[in-house]
């Protein structure tokens, strides 16, 4: 099979070209690292697989919405928040529900991708 | 087991919590920080332990897709009672609620249905005595 079939094949299944799928699990890759770990920013790109630190974060921000820092700070926030949430009274949060379900999904997929090698 | 929540996506979650406590005369019970936004729920002021209206933000898209579709079909996404229809619609209209259905004799009941500032219809009963 060629390349250019293969990658039109791919990209009728999942939705996607094979190169965004990549782009797509490196992104949801660096925020996990942003979100969980110490490492800075020009670590994390680089953990990541990228050389240049100003594309990773003009390709981080096209794709997340936000720099790699604001998203740093915005999911330091929420974990500081959700610690801090006293847990009996917010059972029942459908908006929370359906976010802990996407970003399992998200986990899933990001690791499905990622273990598929860059 | 008891009913105790009743949950509707707002597009706005100060917007509704001024809305439904201010204009309707429900009584905040939870206000606290929850994941970027609020868990917010009221009571009704007569029955404070009872159930509790949830204002759950439109944060998902499915969410969106959900209450747009019931809002664009005119369907109320819920439904209060009310012991006197006619009264209670008097005081809303008063309070610059703006209604999409007056005050309709339907049977065993009385209804009619109201916008609530952030992307639902709700819907009033008053239940008829049978005759």
């Amino acid at each position: 099979m060629s390349a250019f079939h293969f990658a039109r094949l791919y990209r009728a299944v999942f939705g996607e070209s094979p190169h965004q799928a990549r782009v797509t699990a490196r992104i949801d890759r660096a925020k996990t690292l942003l979100a969980a770990t110490d490492l800075s920013v020009t670590e994390v790109c680089t953990a990541v697989g990228y050389e240049s630190l100003g594309s990773f974060s003009a390709l981080f921000a096209r794709r997340a919405g936000c720099s790699p820092t604001a998203y740093r700070q915005t999911a330091r926030e929420r974990a500081r928040d959700d610690a801090n949430r006293p847990a009996p009274l917010v059972v029942g949060c459908l908006s929370l529900m359906a976010r802990a379900a996407r970003e399992a999904q998200n986990r899933t997929n990001g690791e499905a991708l990622a273990t598929a090698g860059p | 087991m008891r009913i105790k929540l009743n949950s509707i996506f707002v597009d706005d979650q100060d917007k509704a919590k001024a809305f439904y406590a201010d204009v309707l005369g429900f009584q905040v019970r939870h206000d606290i920080p929850a994941g970027g936004f609020r868990w917010i729920t009221l009571v009704a002021p007569d029955d404070p332990d009872g159930a509790e209206l949830v204002l759950e933000p439109v944060s998902e898209d499915f969410a969106r897709d959900f209450q747009s579709a019931l809002f664009e079909r005119g369907i109320p996404i819920t439904a209060f009672e009310v012991d006197d229809l006619r009264a209670e619609h008097a005081r809303l209209r008063d309070r610059g609620v703006v209604f999409s259905m007056e005050p309709t004799s339907q049977g065993p009941v009385a209804l009619a249905v109201f916008a609530d500032t952030c992307g639902n219809h709700i819907q009033l009963i008053q239940p008829l005595d049978a005759s």
